[in-house]
């Protein structure tokens, strides 16, 4: 992709209205970069602040009385210490599944098979249409799924849009005289899949990881309605709880600034104001790392499966 | 490879039949069952006689409306019934074959009897008889046994069977957890019809017809909670729909290709970021107090706002928040129209003298006008869809009258306050409808010739 993304300005010599055009581009998006990153560098400024610094305006773009008060605080904090476990677990092998479960799916789509139709329209049908909420609910509990770990792990196991994502890279990407080949020398399709279509579609399997991985990392939704036991919870129900505190720091807020005296907040207030960007950050670290590491797999990835998919 | 000619030996075949034979035998009986058993209940409200069948409850002048349906229903019923033994005849000739009028006959046949009984199952839900919306399950069930019996037992099938078990497997995980997760489900919806109560069970509550509906419609809470999730929606359309084509447009003319690709990594990765931890910056960043917006505000002279609180804010920052997080992101598509230019395009045009700006103005928009159409078609039919995980992130008490939209309502009323069945039939009403718009805008896509979902 990156070659014909090229290819179509290198002959052309430049002029000069497109050396200035280039450069207004250029600008452009430096301001648009700072947007993007800024927010996120603040906070990781802010989590390394002293509550003090950051409050009273100090603090942007450098920490000021750098303290790890904040991480302290996180780490001592056994629910989130316990939920970051939790949630390790479950997007660990909720992916792995996920993942295992979609490719053997997606292979089999790209084959000719009777009743191949039918089953396209079956996962077609399910992505549109849900029972809701409340029904998928009362099922999943008559079924005995409520407040089990099984259900943080294979609840929303198969996207249907992931599924066909992976079939059409399968088929633009692997070609068919391989399968022809194979199957005079005397493969089946399990030997195929596994010896043939995996090592092959490495792309896509990197780029499924990412997308079922973040997905259920980011999820809190799931436990909300599902589960009970706080020692279940994935990280992001904890962190929801930690920030729902937010709202309450904001009715005090709307308190504090009926009696137009903004910065008299206790320092435990304050506080819990910095042990928040730290959760912040130590929410979002394995999720960055995660798309930075698996990132040289993805324009392509991404855009193979998207684009005819 | 060469499809076998050997077939699955008789035994399987006759067991397959049987089953389908047994199958429709119990549904016929439990149809009978119940049309009498409500017939009786008809009836003796009515002061009629004890001792009747089918057809003379049909010719009872009890409700035109209710006699109509019987009767038609009696039709359907019998049509199914020979439909199927039909095809019990047919399978037990040996080398059975679907034909291409038998499929065509088929296909004819079921869409028109599944449509008739949709129609049935709708009056039924209407009359507020459970009994009698049960019996109009029968035909499209008696229909579909029937169908999958002959499918099942033609010859095709069981050399594709024999022929393709290894990829059936490879697909049975997948096709189990749908089935677990998306449509074992649909059995609970029918609670948006009853008055569901836990002791009860979903099949065992009362039977209410409408009525959670007309509810809806008749309380406050329904013109806010809809035009809250459409307005959200379209306003978030009107203003985020344009940020990624434009930024896919420049992103695609820097001549650096380090930057270009460095630049790709930043603005993707804002798409990652949990929506518990995108809220959790939105309210320390926006604080009154301790936020970095408001102290700038103030140091500029103004006073600090409570953007979080304010109901006026609420869709301006729910909306730019979404800009920041998934333009970047839409970008790809647009990116992947663009890479699929012919080069020799920008050169002719180089020679011609145009300029980058009239490049993108005579090249690369005509190229993306698809995949923008496309994509505006594609939104359009998500104008009721509610992005729940957010809304009820960013929800504070003050702000609820504009940020209630359904899927919120959804789970603050029914899980949190266990209105299950008011709430289902909500959710039941949008789901509808968001369908009914897929399908539409799908079809819109491919009368106007552009690329279509399905």
């Amino acid at each position: 992709m990156e070659a014909t993304f090229q290819s179509s300005k290198k002959n052309v010599a430049r002029t000069t209205s497109d050396k200035v055009f280039d450069f207004a581009n250029l600008f452009v998006w430096i301001v648009i970069l700072l947007l993007i990153v800024f927010p996120l560098w603040y906070i990781v400024v802010a989590s390394f602040s002293s509550a003090e610094a950051i409050f009273s305006g100090r603090a942007i773009l450098w920490p000021v009385d750098f303290s790890l008060i904040g991480y302290e605080a996180v780490f001592q904090h056994v629910l989130l210490l316990r939920s970051y476990f939790n949630s390790i677990v479950y997007t660990v092998t909720g992916t792995t599944l996920s993942v295992m479960v979609t490719m053997m799916a997606a292979y089999a789509l790209t084959r000719k098979f009777k009743g191949k139709k039918t089953v396209n329209l079956y996962f077609i049908f399910a992505m549109f249409f849900t029972g809701g909420l409340i029904p998928q609910f009362l099922m999943n509990q008559s079924l005995g799924l409520y407040n089990t770990i099984t259900i943080m792990i294979i609840i929303n196991c198969v996207s249907v849009w992931n599924l066909m994502i992976a079939r059409t890279y399968i088929s633009t990407s692997v070609p068919d005289e391989l399968y022809e080949a194979a199957m005079l020398d005397g493969a089946n399709h399990f030997t195929y899949f596994f010896k043939v279509v995996l090592p092959l579609s490495k792309t896509i399997i990197a780029v499924m990881f990412i997308y079922y991985g973040v997905a259920r990392w980011n999820d809190y939704f799931t436990a909300l309605v599902y589960i009970r036991d706080e020692s279940l919870l994935p990280l992001q129900t904890v962190l929801r709880q930690i920030i729902a505190m937010a709202q309450a720091g904001s009715s005090l807020d709307s308190f504090m600034g009926f009696f137009g005296d903004g910065r008299a907040i206790s320092d435990a207030i304050r506080r819990a104001e910095v042990v928040k960007y730290c959760c912040i950050v130590v929410a979002t670290v394995p999720v960055i790392i995660l798309y930075v590491s698996m990132q040289r797999f993805f324009v392509q990835g991404v855009t193979v499966g998207s684009l005819k998919g | 490879m060469p499809i076998t000619e050997k077939r699955f030996p008789i035994s399987i075949r006759f067991s397959a039949l049987l089953a389908g034979f047994v199958g429709i035998v119990a549904c016929l009986f439990f149809d009978w069952v119940l049309v009498t058993n409500s017939a009786r209940s008809a009836l003796v409200i009515a002061g009629q006689g004890e001792f009747f069948n089918l057809f003379t409850f049909a010719s009872q002048p009890e409700s035109a409306a209710i006699q109509a349906f019987l009767t038609a229903f009696t039709v359907l019923s019998v049509a199914a019934v020979v439909m199927l033994l039909a095809s019990l005849v047919l399978l037990l000739i040996r080398q059975f074959t679907i034909s291409k009028l038998q499929t065509v006959l088929m296909n004819t046949g079921f869409s028109i009897i599944m449509a008739l009984s949709l129609v049935f199952i709708i009056f039924a839900a209407s009359v507020n008889d459970p009994a009698i919306l049960k019996t109009t399950l029968v035909p499209p069930i008696t229909f579909t046994i029937a169908l999958i019996a002959m499918v099942c037992a033609s010859k095709g099938s069981r050399d594709a069977v024999k022929h393709d078990w290894q990829l059936y497997i490879l697909l049975l995980p997948a096709v189990a957890l749908v089935f677990v997760f998306t449509y074992l489900p649909m059995y609970g919806i029918q609670i948006a019809f009853r008055d569901f109560k836990a002791a009860f069970g979903i099949a065992g509550s009362e039977w209410v017809g409408l009525k959670n509906f007309t509810d809806f419609f008749a309380s406050y809470y329904s013109t806010r909670l809809i035009l809250n999730t459409l307005l959200l929606n379209l306003y978030g359309l009107l203003w985020a729909f344009p940020f990624p084509i434009v930024m896919a447009l420049f992103l695609y003319h820097l001549p650096w290709r380090r930057f270009k690709r460095f630049t790709q990594t930043v603005i993707y990765a804002p798409h990652f970021i949990s929506p518990v931890v995108l809220v959790g910056i939105l309210f320390l960043l926006l604080s009154p107090t301790t936020g970095l917006v408001n102290r700038l505000i103030e140091s500029l002279g103004g006073t600090s706002i409570s953007f979080m609180l304010e109901i006026s804010w609420f869709r301006s920052i729910f909306i730019a928040s979404d800009i920041w997080q998934h333009a970047g992101w839409n970008t790809i598509l647009y990116i992947a129209a663009l890479t699929a230019i012919d080069p020799a395009l920008y050169e002719a045009a180089k020679i011609d003298g145009a300029t980058k700006l009239q490049t993108i103005r005579h090249i690369d928009i005509p190229h993306m006008m698809p995949v923008i159409i496309m994509l505006l078609i594609l939104n359009c039919g998500a104008m009721l869809a509610s992005n729940t995980d957010k809304a009820l992130l960013m929800q504070t008490d003050p702000n609820i009258p504009v940020s209630d939209i359904i899927g919120v309502y959804v789970y603050r009323m029914g899980i949190r306050g266990g209105q299950f069945s008011y709430t289902a039939a909500i959710n039941l009403l949008v789901n509808v409808i968001n369908f009914a718009l897929i399908l539409t805008v799908n079809w819109v896509a491919r009368r106007t010739k552009q690329a279509s979902l399905f």
